[in-house]
């Protein structure tokens, strides 16, 4: 069945309908918002925003968008919202603002270990502690989001430009950028 | 103490590059361990790599893009160092010919391009996270069905109701009732003007408690109907307001529908004011 049929089902109050668009998105959906604000409660509660939003808003949802891109949507503006609200970046998790060469991020990214000793803060730093997701957590949110979603979640350009609401060319400026950045930044840790 | 030394990860990485130091190398060709390691990587990644040719998927419309109004341009930079957008091209595997040609010349590009290939191939191959358990319910319990709103309640009571005989009796019942007491109260009413001034406050008292005896059983037979518990988890106290206004009004328009119809000419006096 595709999203749309789903969708279809959910707007006459199918209950199991909103069951499958949640077991199809939540992943994705946690999964970016993870690595947006790399804190698992916050992301948990976004999600769960997300969808609450969403499935809240079908009666509204337009089908000649796909329904993934709307979810995301959400789903970033959530999260975007959420680290300009903050304003706390992800620096203290992933090392000294000043922090260049790969010595002084992996020294200052370790004291993660020292802040929180509960197994979840164990496991999220197991999670996002490799060194892609630490080059990841330091693009700007801007460039964190189109990365993922063109290549976690493996959406085309034009679907990105839709629904962050930006030009073509700037997504694929912003996705070259920070595919430079990436290419750097794993560079330096390696030497 | 030899395992210690096995290599990790990042190290399969760079072997895979061409980019392991001297020392790591040679202990992939003492151990086993690691030699399968790096082999079975190698077979991952060359799958992984064959994967945006085989199913272009979500990446479909970003080839024809790419291919549209290229072959020009690409003719003209034969010469010039990789952009972002020949980087794209060379990972979807469509890098036009003067552009190969180029990449074939020039080291400083083919190692930006390898560099690319790796980084997107480890960006696709990221896990996806799973919120904790029970991510469903608790999403759910918030988001308001369409069964639940006002129109939805009202379309799944009439379905219940139409399928349940005792309810389509009792509602009969109910509306038999109703009708019956309007037209037997305004027909009485209009033959028997005087004996109203008089007997009024008796039949309001004994009124009053017969009708709210039969809120009290309506009630008791409503809580035993099968639709009731899901309807009633669509009542605020604003909709039993808004409902229990609208019965109201509907009443008192039935009495004076119904007074309209029965009221018979009106005699001397008022014919002479016409
Ligand atoms: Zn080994
Ligand atoms: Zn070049």
């Amino acid at each position: 069945m595709t999203d749309q049929e789903i969708v279809a089902l959910a707007r006459e109050g199918r209950e199991a309908a909103y069951r499958e668009l949640i077991r199809r998105y939540e992943r994705p959906v946690f999964s970016l918002i993870l690595r947006m604000v790399r804190d698992r409660q916050l992301a948990e509660d976004l999600a769960q925003e997300t969808f609450i939003k969403a499935l809240n808003a079908i009666a509204s949802y337009r089908p000649e968008f796909k329904f993934s891109s709307w979810i995301f949507k959400i789903a970033n503006n959530a999260a975007i919202d959420q680290l300009r609200r903050r304003e706390v970046d992800t620096l203290s998790i992933d090392g000294a603002p000043n922090a260049t060469s790969a010595d002084d991020i992996e020294a200052t990214a370790l004291q993660v270990g020292d802040k929180g000793e509960t197994p979840l803060a164990e496991l999220e730093a197991r999670e996002l502690g490799t060194h892609i997701e630490r080059a990841i957590s330091r693009l700007r949110p801007e460039y964190r989001s189109c990365i993922m979603l063109r290549h976690v979640e493996g959406l085309a350009y034009e679907e990105i430009a839709q629904l962050l609401d930006l030009p073509l060319g700037t997504v694929k400026t912003y996705i070259h950028r920070a595919r430079h950045e990436l290419r750097d930044m794993l560079a330096h840790l390696r030497d | 103490m030899a395992e210690a030394f096995h290599l990790g990860p990042e190290e399969l990485d760079l072997y895979l590059d061409g980019r392991l130091s001297g020392n790591r190398t040679s202990h992939l060709e003492t151990c086993e361990q690691c030699r399968t390691a790096a082999e079975e990587t190698r077979e991952v990644v060359a799958q992984l790599r064959a994967l945006p040719r085989l199913a272009p998927g979500g990446h479909f419309a970003d080839l024809i893009m790419a291919r549209v109004g290229l072959a020009g341009a690409a003719a003209r930079r034969a010469e010039e160092h990789f952009t972002g957008e020949d980087l794209d091209l060379w990972v979807l595997g469509t890098l036009p010919a003067p552009r190969e040609a180029h990449l074939r010349e020039c080291p400083d590009c083919q190692a930006l391009a390898d560099a690319e290939r790796v980084l997107v191939m480890r960006l696709e191959a990221l896990p996806l996270f799973d919120p904790r358990p029970g991510f469903a319910e608790r999403v759910l319990d918030e988001v308001d069905l369409p069964g639940l709103s006002l129109i939805g309640s009202w379309q799944r009571w009439r379905r219940g109701v139409s399928r349940n005989p005792l309810t389509v009796g009792m509602a009969a019942g109910i509306g038999g009732l109703l009708g019956g007491s309007i037209a037997a109260s305004v027909a009485w009413a209009s033959g028997n003007q005087d004996t109203i001034s008089g007997a009024g406050t008796w039949v309001m008292t004994h009124a009053q408690a017969l009708f709210w005896q039969g809120v009290g059983t309506a009630s008791l037979l409503l809580e035993q109907q099968s639709w009731y518990q899901s309807a009633r988890a669509g009542l605020t106290p604003g909709r039993i307001v808004a409902v229990g206004g609208l019965a109201v009004a509907l009443y008192g328009a039935g009495v004076l529908a119904l007074r309209r119809l029965l009221a018979l000419p009106a005699p001397g006096p008022a014919r002479a004011l016409s």
